[in-house]
């Protein structure tokens, strides 16, 4: 089977969604409208393949002058002028009119440069567009054989082209005809998303080759160019897809006292468990026993928090008597924040991928899914969409993962999940709640679902002691009168239990 | 800048007499490499053809400047030689990127010119000088 001969691009996650890289030779429509980042793309594309990849390139300009373009590249840390000085680039200040005469000519100018340097990409910055359909049809087919003119003229010199192509508007359904020509069409777009604005990318075609479809984000960083994210509800590698195989004997303890024995000796390898309470009941104590129980045991664990900046949790820990500051220090746990406010899903998602690759812990805490479910809250669909892709990767990387999931109910709950409709998607669910007896809250813990595990549905009461953290409580050491003693305890109205009140007696009576 | 101070980088760099000859080098410091036809430079530039030709000739023969010989095609490739140019190059474009600069430079170009009955072979102020595309 003969290798594919395909073009890297270089441009961080690009060739991941391009199954490799583009098929040397294709010539790629780039468009987009104004400030979606067409330049760019184009400068880096020609960048990575001469800095990187030994192929020298051209970029050829119409409007730019190149000293503003030698400035915007240093921006992402692209020194052009290093490269023109190596030979490596040349860039070129032309017009339309020159450079589609000069493709046409055997002697041309331009593709003597090309050959004198061995040019093996071509940027082409403001192609003219054939128009939006409007031109009458003899000019129209006048001008759509201009474009296919040129595209002949870059074939005959083996150079992987990216012709920058400005829309006005969003193309209609009817596709351009310059679409039709090329081989390979990435469209650029900027989407407005209430006050924010992402950029995304999208492969419309691509001959010879698979690449993922769908419109993935990108952004354009200072002192490192353009990273695209993968949409993050594209497939990933296989391993991920059968990640639900997980290993049904290995358990992950807690580390709450007398939470263990209840969820039977832990949750197992590659689970998902929701922590569902209302705020203040305790669900990141419980993380936090987590880690430290995975400090404990010397596994890598990692937090990744939207509601508490990093200070604010490590104080929090230290509160509980867990100091979780030498463990960061010396690698063993990471407390990663991000900002929920204008959360981009793919680039999140990226971001995790990357530290589970690169971190590879056992225990992971995700702070929290409601906090999620908030910031997704206008696509609802991409919030279940993101969490199944979460899911996924925790399965993939064998990690017993515990999400916080606040539930606004005070008293009781009349819903797992809330309206979040993603309970078959969690092995374990535990529920915390308050529970008023008397003129206090006391804090009920019940494991509601456990996963292939036995499960007894019991409320536990618990409790958390100042620099002591969390214990589930033995029935015995209750000095007030036990939960047995009551009935519908998260039915918001908890009531003594007249049966359970007689057995007691009848109990001290014999004795 | 004073106006010696003007004066003096000009006599460092002899090759400019015209404001066109300056603007003509500016535009090859932002486009050092250009394929272009000197009707679309004259255009860009806003000169006419036979006064732009001319300043093309002089900073060819200052070596300021290469290009190509193409006799049929109707562009050329024009490599500005900035990195063999002199320091003082540098000096110069700093100088005419301010507008104040840019006028003292033009200013002292007139006086040069206006005090040179004949440069480069053709009567100062004229145009008439065939292009030499």
């Amino acid at each position: 089977m003969p290798t594919r001969d395909v073009v890297k691009t270089g441009i961080a996650g690009l060739d991941a969604v391009l199954s490799g890289g583009i098929p040397r030779g294709n010539i790629i429509l780039l468009e987009g409208a104004v400030g979606t980042g067409k330049t760019s793309f184009g400068v880096e594309f020609v960048y990575h393949g001469a800095s990187k990849f030994d192929e020298p390139g051209i970029i050829v300009l119409f409007e730019v002058s190149p000293d503003k373009l030698i400035r915007d590249a240093a921006g992402f840390g692209w020194d052009l002028p290093a490269l023109e000085r190596d030979g490596r680039l040349k860039i070129i200040f032309t017009t339309r009119q020159v450079f589609a005469q000069e493709l046409q000519q055997a002697d041309s100018l331009l593709l003597e440069e090309a050959a004198k340097m061995g040019a093996r990409r071509l940027f082409v910055d403001g192609m003219a567009g054939l128009g939006d359909g409007s031109a009458p049809g003899g000019r129209r087919r006048e001008l759509r054989e201009e474009f296919h003119v040129l595209v002949e003229g870059l074939q005959r010199e083996n150079l992987t082209a990216l012709l920058a192509l400005e829309l006005a508007a969003e193309p209609s359904v009817a596709s351009l005809p310059e679409e039709s020509i090329a081989d390979t069409v990435i469209r650029l777009r900027k989407e407005e998303a209430q006050r924010a604005s992402t950029r995304s990318l999208e492969i419309i075609k691509s001959r010879g080759q698979n690449f993922q479809m769908g419109r993935h984000t990108f952004r354009m960083i200072s002192d490192r160019g353009i990273e695209v994210y993968r949409r993050v509800q594209a497939p990933r590698e296989q391993s991920r897809e059968r990640a639900a195989a997980f290993d049904p004997t290995t358990r992950v303890t807690t580390g709450v006292p007398g939470l263990d024995p209840i969820v039977n000796g832990g949750y197992f390898l590659g689970s998902t468990t929701v922590i569902a309470g209302i705020s203040g009941v305790g669900k990141s104590v419980i993380a936090c026993h987590f880690l430290a129980e995975g400090i404990r045991r010397g596994e890598r664990s990692l937090m990744l928090t939207l509601d508490e900046q990093v200070p604010q949790v490590l104080r929090n820990a230290m509160s509980i008597g867990i100091d979780l500051q030498p463990a960061i220090d010396s690698g063993l746990v990471q407390v990663v924040y991000d900002p929920p406010q204008e959360i981009e899903v793919d680039q999140h998602f990226h971001r995790i991928e990357q530290i589970m690759e690169e971190f590879k812990p056992k225990r992971v805490v995700f702070d929290s899914l409601s906090t999620y479910a908030a910031s997704f809250a206008t696509d609802p669909q991409m919030f279940r969409d993101f969490f199944h892709a979460l899911v996924a990767l925790m399965k993939e990387h064998q990690v017993a993962a515990v999400y916080n999931n606040e539930n606004p109910e005070m008293l009781g709950m009349s819903s797992m999940m809330g309206s979040k409709g993603m309970s078959s998607l969690v092995d374990n669910i535990i529920l915390m709640n308050w529970i008023e007896l008397g003129n206090m809250f006391r804090v009920g813990l019940t494991v509601a679902k456990m996963r292939a595990n036995p499960c007894d549905r019991m409320t536990h009461e618990c409790e958390v002691v100042n620099g002591q953290g969390m214990r589930v409580l033995d029935r015995t050491m209750l000095a007030q009168l036990p939960f047995g003693r009551y009935g519908s305890l998260l039915s918001r109205a908890p009531e003594r239990s007249v049966v359970a009140d007689t057995s007691a007696e009848n109990a001290d009576q014999r004795r | 800048m004073q106006h010696e101070q003007v004066h003096r980088l000009l006599d460092r760099f002899a090759v400019l007499r015209d404001p066109c000859d300056l603007d003509l080098m500016l535009f090859f410091v932002r486009h050092p490499r250009a394929l272009l036809s000197s009707d679309q430079i004259a255009a860009l530039l806003g000169y006419p053809v036979e006064r732009l030709g001319d300043s093309l000739d002089a900073l060819v023969t200052a070596n300021l400047l290469s290009r190509t010989q193409k006799p049929n095609g109707v562009a050329r490739m024009y490599v500005f030689a900035d990195r063999v140019a002199p320091d003082w190059l540098s000096s110069l474009v700093e100088l005419a990127s301010t507008r104040a600069g840019r006028l003292a430079l033009r200013n002292a170009l007139e006086d040069r010119r206006k005090g040179e009955p004949t440069v480069r072979g053709y009567a100062a102020g004229s145009d008439k000088k065939p292009e030499s595309n």
